[in-house]
């Protein structure tokens, strides 16, 4: 059962990779990934995609960390409104959202509306009940309270004290929730082509109307980034769960750093 | 824990009447003491304190104090304790303000469109209120893609939950230890992808002219000949297990892991056989677990768009690419809300698993802890 199963999920990366090395008459051929890498679209494509991610990042970093903090620190009650609140987008279909950011969103200035900063806006929505998540479980793991106060007594101000003594602490924790966000972006298809913004997936799609081997060049290398970036997270979370907790900590830090997310993506 | 300590010390300096100046101390003293981890010496200062001012004003001391903290105030707690009194203060020190930026950006960027899809849904072209948009997006063809999707999700979440709940049992009943750790690392990256560059790996894979097909057919089997397609509803639930299996698997691992081997042991000291114990302890202990991995599934299955789209280029009809076709304005204009009316079915239908989700939880709860 193992076996088939393990064949079921390597035989498409097999062939893929088999068939973007495909030239004329069946030969071996690279050209597939030269002139996927050549082509201008490719990086304008590419750069959006990122240009968007690293925005929504920012966004999202700041007002999850801001709202963790504060309910953590300050208002304790309203956690289970906040967890509440940032779990609802996932009731609604990302293709259900698009409709409502079409229809009912045209009022807002055109620099917004009409421009990719609309998509960074929204894939802060997206993105929002994983990290969300990521975010407060770091903040809730270390002491944090006390840090500030022993912060505070020594005579730092609130601006040293986020930034000097907890940032450092909740390093991973951003990390983890960063890089999810980052992966969403750049692999999110639905609302990027139904709101004609050509960003890397939406440009991967028409490219593979005409170009079957390119197309299929680039998924291959698509899949392995993502294969590389969410073993990085997966790796660095062990590692810091390692030495903090200890072994035993090991598999709650992977839970964490690896909450599936691609349902947006699909 | 710090705020527990301080306010441990706050109940005691109060039961001994301190003044107000004190007890700025010794909060200060109480975060200074546990940077270094001396808690032990907090109790004897405290008990060393004198008992004097009054009550009233103590308490309001220790108001203002626990307001400030998280505000970014930089005043010492005296400082604070001679501000007027209550009024103007809520503004910057009432716990709710730090959830407002929150509060209004879901309002603007989520609720907002999402409460303009379902208003849209309930009204007619002209404006008014109507149940037209409704009626027309559960019949004739959009009732046709609704069981189109129905019955892609279904029997997809169906296939992936029952294949994984066998993996799962063949992994943890495998003796290697490196097969148990990696298949959940596996597990979650293979759960994240999905969209255009899987769907192109399947066409590559299974496509007219994929590897896979290729081969098979120079072995004499042409699936396409045999009636399979990639561009089908079975071939779409082919490349949905990609993603589907490995969410099902993390969902079950867990379960799985928790049967403790005692249980099949005292089943088995009481006579029962292999059997008994699964008929009677460990499915329905699972069954949880498997069905609200089943409800997971489903949603996930229901609301994807990107892979169909890419692999059936629109031709199969389900209720996301038909929203899509709204969204990018291929369709009669006549009709403008009906995707909104689309659009509300799916959200409903994805609410009603999610509750049914909720309650199964529950029940797992009460089992599990």
């Amino acid at each position: 059962m193992l076996g088939a199963a393990t064949v079921y999920f390597v035989a498409p990366l097999i062939a893929s990779a088999r068939f973007s090395f495909e030239g004329d008459h069946g030969s071996l051929s690279l050209s597939g990934y030269t002139s996927a890498l050549g082509s201008h679209e490719f990086w304008s494509s590419l750069s959006l995609s990122v240009e968007v991610g690293l925005g929504a990042v920012a966004l999202e970093l700041v007002l999850m960390l801001g709202t963790s903090l504060w309910v953590y620190l300050h208002a304790p009650k309203w956690r289970l409104f906040v967890e509440t609140l940032t779990l609802v987008p996932i009731v609604v279909p990302v293709v259900v959202l698009v409709l409502g950011v079409s229809g009912t969103l045209r009022f807002l200035p055109s620099f917004i509306v009409f421009t990719p900063v609309i998509l960074a806006l929204e894939y802060v929505v997206l993105a929002m009940p994983y990290a969300y998540r990521i975010i407060d479980s770091g903040v809730r793991s270390i002491n944090l309270s006390t840090m500030v106060d022993a912060g505070r007594s020594l005579g730092a101000n609130w601006f040293r004290v986020i930034f000097t003594v907890l940032l450092p602490n909740l390093k991973g924790a951003l990390l983890g929730a960063g890089f999810m966000t980052f992966g969403l972006v750049l692999g999110e298809y639905v609302m990027a082509s139904l709101l004609s913004f050509n960003t890397f997936p939406v440009w991967l799609e028409t490219v593979g109307v005409v170009h079957a081997t390119e197309a299929v060049a680039l998924s291959v290398l698509s899949l392995l980034g993502t294969v590389v970036v969410l073993g990085a997270v997966a790796i660095v979370g062990s590692a810091r769960a390692k030495d903090r907790l200890g072994e035993r900590g090991h598999d709650k830090a992977q839970g964490v750093s690896t909450v599936p997310v691609g349902a947006d993506q699909r | 824990m710090a705020i527990g300590v301080s306010c441990l010390v706050r109940q005691e300096a109060l039961s001994h009447g301190l003044s107000r100046g004190e007890l700025g101390e010794i909060d200060s003293t109480t975060a200074k003491l546990e940077a270094r981890g001396e808690l032990g010496e907090i109790d004897s200062t405290t008990a060393k304190l004198e008992a004097r001012g009054e009550l009233g004003e103590i308490d309001s001391t220790t108001h203002i104090d626990t307001d400030n903290e998280g505000t970014g105030e930089t005043q010492s707690i005296q400082d604070a304790a001679t501000l007027p009194g209550r009024s103007g203060r809520c503004l910057w020190k009432c716990p709710a303000v730090g959830v407002v930026p929150l509060l209004a950006y879901m309002g603007l960027f989520f609720f907002l469109p999402a409460t303009g899809v379902l208003v849209e849904a309930f009204r007619s072209n002209s404006g008014h209120f109507s149940l037209l948009n409704l009626a027309i997006a559960t019949h004739g063809t959009y009732l046709k893609s609704l069981s189109v999707s129905v019955e892609l999700s279904t029997l997809s979440a169906g296939i992936a939950a029952v294949a994984g709940l066998v993996v799962v049992v063949a992994i943890v009943s495998s003796p290697s230890y490196m097969i148990r750790r990696v298949s959940t690392s596996v597990s979650a990256v293979l759960a994240n992808t999905g969209g255009i560059p899987l769907a192109f790996a399947f066409i590559a894979t299974l496509g007219n002219f994929g590897v896979i097909t290729k081969l098979l057919a120079q072995a004499g089997f042409n699936p396409y000949a045999h009636g399979f397609s990639l561009y089908s509803i079975i071939g779409l639930v082919v490349v949905y297990q990609y993603f589907l299996l490995p969410m099902m698997i993390l969902v079950m691992l867990p379960a799985v892991q928790g049967l403790r081997r005692e249980w099949s042991e005292s089943a088995a000291s009481l006579g029962g056989t292999r059997r008994q114990f699964w008929r009677y302890v460990g499915l329905p202990l699972l069954a949880p677990s498997f069905f609200s991995g089943l409800l997971v599934l489903f949603a996930d299955a229901f609301a994807a768009y990107a892979t169909a789209a890419a692999i059936s280029g629109g031709v199969i009809p389900l209720v996301p690419i038909e929203i899509g076709n709204f969204v990018s304005g291929n369709v009669i204009a006549n009709q403008s809300h009906l995707g909104d009316a689309l659009g509300l079915e799916m959200v409903v239908m994805v609410i009603v698993v999610a509750v049914v989700y909720g309650t199964v939880q529950h029940r797992r709860a009460r089992w599990t802890s």
